[in-house]
């Protein structure tokens, strides 16, 4: 195995490939930070100009891209409560209440470090189980799939310190709210009010903002005028021995959740960070204070999040199965390079195979060297009278939901 | 019912009897709707079979929430007043997507600035016309030139699709 990455480490390091690994993360970090655009829309919108490149480059800025993206969106959740991907939206509970405490430069930092941590260690996993993992994913079917949502719908119930039929009314709401668009089985739109824009449910971007942005939004103008000056200082950066001791285990146990939900085609980067999450929330030493400002809060979903993102890659290159339309797409790349993703793609193209997941590890040191000096910018943004922000807030909202309608409808 | 309406503005509520109120209501709407898509027979389940159900046991949980209220509970006091924050920001956002298809961007982001400015009293009418002529060149800026975005920019009066 040792070969096997020093071969990877010849090609991730070679001059261009690190340029574009470059390029990848910090474009994936700035689409991140966006709610509404995502690494899917921008793979798309990049992948006509990969085609004159050497397809390991065009992977390794592709994979920038997606994990970069997975990092960025804990940004805005931290500093403003709205997540820009998906798979942060867990991180806004904790995050912005640190970040309302003046400790937002830690929260970031930990994002950064906690997504670090699992890149590191995703790395080290694919190299080593990417073709067991592999056979694994290719052994669930429907039934475990089914399971796995039991078990995550259980566990909602199980970790809200609401009584029981609160708790079981606020998962079947969301599954409601989850029932509107088309009906699979039967073809029929289901509480879509005869618009198309709901055919297929309601649009996470929409979601985001109404459930988070515009509520944080409103929230903050009923209080009076003056307490909302003293939050978002930028405090510190680097966490103190105790905040390291404590995000550390959490970071663990993210990547550990992280990599195993990565691996199943269609159980996403989301769930991870929520399993995550709830994980800490019942196995953690500190999970009662989850939701106060807790710094594990932050860590294990960011470093599921990251996991996921990294062996999303190996479904999609040992299987040739895709786990998502954004995984879909760079099995389109692969193709398009002639690139026969399958058991075989490791003893045929080994330079690509290994050049990628070492070139991972590349990016995530990118990461946190890119986003760290940024930090400080960011929460000088927030020390702007709240008059602007908010109305800026809000002009990103309506232009971000406007941007999807213009897209689908 | 606990609801009483004490000082002018103030509304009292129980907690208990709100949220299942709010459960059943929704779970009426959606049980309704549901029955409209045809519930067919468990054998051959129909669309409206699975929402029925959910939106069953949202009922449930609605009855059971309000049973299960703990007498002495703090009520809720809901100070109507202010709701004006909450009118001026979903009604500015209402009024941009209203108007977007109609008046433009150039157009409705002003109004979306300008409305949600009255959420606080008495806003500073220079500022926030600053503000509108800023955000609405940032909104140029990024969405049209950098993204590429189709957005009508001036009053097509529903031309745009």
């Amino acid at each position: 195995m040792i070969e096997n990455l020093l071969l990877g480490a010849t090609v991730a390091f070679e001059p261009a490939n690190l340029l574009y690994a470059f390029i990848g993360c910090l474009l994936g970090s700035l689409i991140g930070i966006l709610p509404g655009l995502g690494p899917l829309a921008t793979i798309s919108m990049l992948l006509p100009f990969t085609f004159g490149l050497d397809p390991t480059a065009a992977l390794i800025m592709l994979a920038g891209i997606y994990y970069g993206a997975a990092y960025g969106g804990s940004t805005t959740a931290i500093l403003v409560n709205l997540p820009g991907e998906t798979s942060s939206a867990v991180t806004v509970i904790d995050g912005f209440k640190m970040a309302r405490s003046g400790r937002a430069g830690v929260a970031i930092f930990t994002a950064a470090v906690a997504s670090f941590i699992a890149g590191c260690i995703g790395t080290v996993m694919i190299a080593v189980f990417a073709v067991p993992l592999a056979a694994l994913a290719y052994a669930f079917g429907a039934a475990e799939y089914f399971s796995l949502m039991v078990l995550g719908l259980v566990g909602a119930v199980a970790l809200t310190s609401n009584r029981l039929p609160k708790a079981v009314a606020m998962i079947a709401l969301g599954i409601l709210a989850g029932l509107i668009g088309i009906d699979l089985n039967s073809g029929v739109p289901r509480f879509t009010f005869g618009r198309p824009e709901l055919w297929e449910g309601i649009d996470f971007v929409v979601l985001a903002v109404g459930l988070f942005a515009l509520t944080e939004i409103v929230a903050s103008l009923q209080e009076p005028e003056d307490s909302n000056r003293d939050i978002n200082q930028m405090g510190r950066v680097i966490p103190n021995r105790e905040e390291f001791r404590r995000l550390l285990p959490a970071s663990l146990r993210g990547t550990a959740i992280g990599s195993l939900l990565g691996i199943l085609p269609g159980a996403g980067l989301s769930l991870a960070s929520f399993f995550a999450y709830g994980l800490e929330r019942k196995a953690g030493k500190h999970g009662g204070e989850l939701g106060t400002g807790a710094i594990e809060g932050v860590a294990a979903p960011e470093a599921a999040n990251n996991a996921a993102a990294q062996t999303a890659f190996i479904p999609t290159l040992s299987l040739g199965l895709p786990g998502s339309p954004t995984m879909a797409l760079m099995l389109g790349a692969l193709v398009m390079f002639d690139i026969q993703p399958g058991p075989n793609v490791i003893t045929n193209n080994p330079d690509l195979f290994w050049g990628l997941i070492v070139s991972m590890w590349v990016g995530n040191l990118m990461l946190v060297i890119l986003n760290l000096p940024l930090v400080g910018l960011w929460v000088k943004l927030l020390s702007i009278p709240y008059q602007i922000l908010f109305t800026a807030g809000m002009m990103i909202s309506a232009a971000a939901i406007a941007r999807n309608e213009a897209e689908i409808g | 019912m606990e609801a009483t309406a004490g000082e002018d503005w103030v509304v009292q509520v129980s907690k208990a009897v709100l949220t299942g109120a709010i459960f059943i209501l929704v779970a009426l709407a959606t049980g309704i709707g549901a029955y409209g898509y045809g519930l067919g027979t468990p054998v051959n389940m129909g669309p409206g079979a699975f929402p029925f159900l959910v939106a069953g046991v949202v009922a449930l949980c609605g009855v059971l929430v309000i049973l299960q209220r703990e007498e002495g509970q703090e009520p809720i006091r809901i100070d109507l007043r202010q709701g004006r924050p909450l009118f001026f920001v979903m009604g500015a956002v209402l009024l941009f997507a209203l108007s977007l298809p109609w008046l433009g961007m150039l157009i409705s982001i002003p109004i979306l600035v300008f409305f949600s400015a009255f959420a606080r009293p008495k806003p500073n009418l220079l500022r926030v016309t600053l503000i509108a002529i800023l955000l609405t060149a940032m909104a140029w800026v990024i969405f049209v030139r950098l993204l590429s975005l189709p957005v009508p920019l001036t009053p097509t009066f529903g031309g745009w699709t």
